[in-house]
C-alpha cells in the first residue's frame, strides 16, 4: 500500500521532470497518468488495496466539502431567520472505531461539519458525546452519523 | 475572468464571517455558539485565503495559502472540541429547548471519569443501535 | 467565561479576514505571513484560557 503510493508519487516526479513544466496542473495530471499506468501494469494479490482506496479516498473528500457547504448554508439560514427552528441537544454516538486514530478523525471531521460539535469520549472508548442542532430522534440521527462519516471512514482506514 | 471568480470566492467568504458574527449574538447558549461561530468562521476564511491565492497566480503565494488552510482546518474541531469540554464539565447549561441529554450524570467529578453508560445494563441502553 | 473565549477566537478569525481581503485590495500578498502568525497565535491562546478555566473548576 506505502509502497504502491511512493511509486505512484516517484513515476509523477519522472513525469514532471521529463515534460519540464513545474506547473501544479502538470503535476495533477502526472499523478492521474501514472495511477493508470501502475493500475495497468501491476497485476497480482498486493495490488487489490491501493488502487481500491485510493478512489475512495478521492470520493470522501469531496463528500466531506459537499456537507459542509449544505450544513453551513443550514446553519446560515437559521441564522438570519428571526424565527428559531433548532431542536438542541447531547446525544450518546455508540461508535464502532475503536483505534485512536480512527476516533480522532472521526470527531475531528464531527466537529467541522457545523451543527454538530463533538464534546468528549467516555473513558472506555465506546460512546462519543455530540452536540447537534437539529435532533428529530436519537435512532435517525445516530444513523444517520454511522452511514454517512463513519462508514465511510472505516472503509478506508481498515 | 480572474477578477469575477477571486470576487465571488471574497463575497462567499465575507457573507460566512458575516453569519458567524450574527450567530454569536443571536445563538441562546454556549454549545450553540461554538457550533455556529468555529465553523461558519473556518469555512468564510477558507474562502477568503483561497480568493486571495487565485487572484496572486504564484506558486510561493499558493503553498502559503495552503498551509494556513491546513493549520486552521487542523485547529478549529480541536480548539472547538476543548471549549465545548470545559464548559460542559464546569457547568454551563442547556438551552431551555434542548431536547435530550445523554451526558447527564454520567460524569464523576471527584475521579474525573466518564461514564458510557454501556457497561452494567447493556438491556436498558435505548441509544446502543 | 466561556462566551468570551469564543469571541476572542472569532475576534482573532476575523483578524485574518480582514488581512486577506486587504492582501487582495492593495496586492501584498506578504500580508499573508501576519495571517498566519495570528492563526498560530488563536491556537495557543484558546488553549492556554481553556486550560486556565479546568483548573480554576477543580476542588
Amino acid at each position: 500500500m506505502k509502497n504502491r503510493f511512493l511509486s505512484n508519487i516517484l513515476l509523477t516526479f519522472i513525469w514532471v521532470a521529463l515534460t519540464g513544466d513545474f506547473t501544479l496542473s502538470n503535476f495533477f495530471f502526472g499523478f492521474l497518468l501514472s495511477f493508470f499506468v501502475l493500475k495497468m501494469v501491476i497485476s497480482g494479490e498486493s495490488r487489490a488495496k491501493y488502487f481500491r482506496i485510493a478512489p475512495k479516498v478521492v470520493a470522501f473528500i469531496f463528500y466531506f466539502f459537499k456537507e459542509l457547504v449544505k450544513a453551513n448554508l443550514q446553519v446560515a439560514f437559521e441564522v438570519m431567520t428571526p424565527r428559531f427552528q433548532m431542536t438542541p441537544g447531547i446525544v450518546g454516538f455508540p461508535l464502532e472505531a475503536s483505534s485512536d486514530i480512527e476516533i480522532s478523525i472521526l470527531a475531528n471531521l464531527i466537529s467541522l461539519t457545523p451543527g454538530t460539535l463533538s464534546l468528549d469520549v467516555s473513558d472506555d472508548r465506546k460512546v462519543l458525546y455530540v452536540h447537534s442542532m437539529y435532533i428529530k430522534d436519537r435512532e435517525s440521527f445516530i444513523a444517520g452519523l454511522k452511514n454517512g462519516f463513519e462508514k465511510r471512514l472505516l472503509e478506508i482506514l481498515r | 475572468m480572474t477578477d469575477l471568480i477571486v470576487g465571488v470566492l471574497a463575497l462567499f467568504g465575507t457573507l460566512f464571517v458575516f453569519f458567524a458574527a450574527v450567530g454569536m449574538l443571536r445563538m441562546r447558549d454556549t454549545y450553540l455558539r461554538i457550533s455556529v461561530t468555529t465553523k461558519a468562521a473556518t469555512l468564510g476564511i477558507g474562502l477568503l485565503l483561497v480568493g486571495s491565492a487565485v487572484h496572486s497566480y504564484e506558486l510561493a503565494i499558493t503553498a502559503k495559502v495552503f498551509a494556513i488552510i491546513l493549520f486552521l482546518f487542523l485547529t478549529a474541531p480541536v480548539s472547538a472540541h476543548l471549549v465545548g469540554r470545559t464548559s460542559y464539565f464546569s457547568g454551563v447549561k442547556l438551552w431551555k429547548n434542548s431536547v435530550m441529554d445523554d451526558m447527564k450524570g454520567k460524569y464523576n467529578p471527584e475521579t474525573e471519569e466518564l461514564g458510557s453508560g454501556l457497561e452494567d445494563e447493556p438491556e436498558n441502553s435505548d441509544s446502543k443501535k | 467565561m466561556v462566551d468570551r473565549i469564543i469571541a476572542l477566537d472569532l475576534i482573532i478569525t476575523t483578524g485574518i479576514g480582514f488581512i486577506s481581503a486587504y492582501s487582495i485590495l492593495y496586492n501584498q500578498p506578504t500580508l499573508l505571513d501576519v495571517a498566519m502568525i495570528l492563526a498560530l497565535i488563536a491556537f495557543l491562546g484558546t488553549v492556554a484560557f481553556t486550560y486556565y478555566i479546568q483548573q480554576k473548576n477543580k476542588p
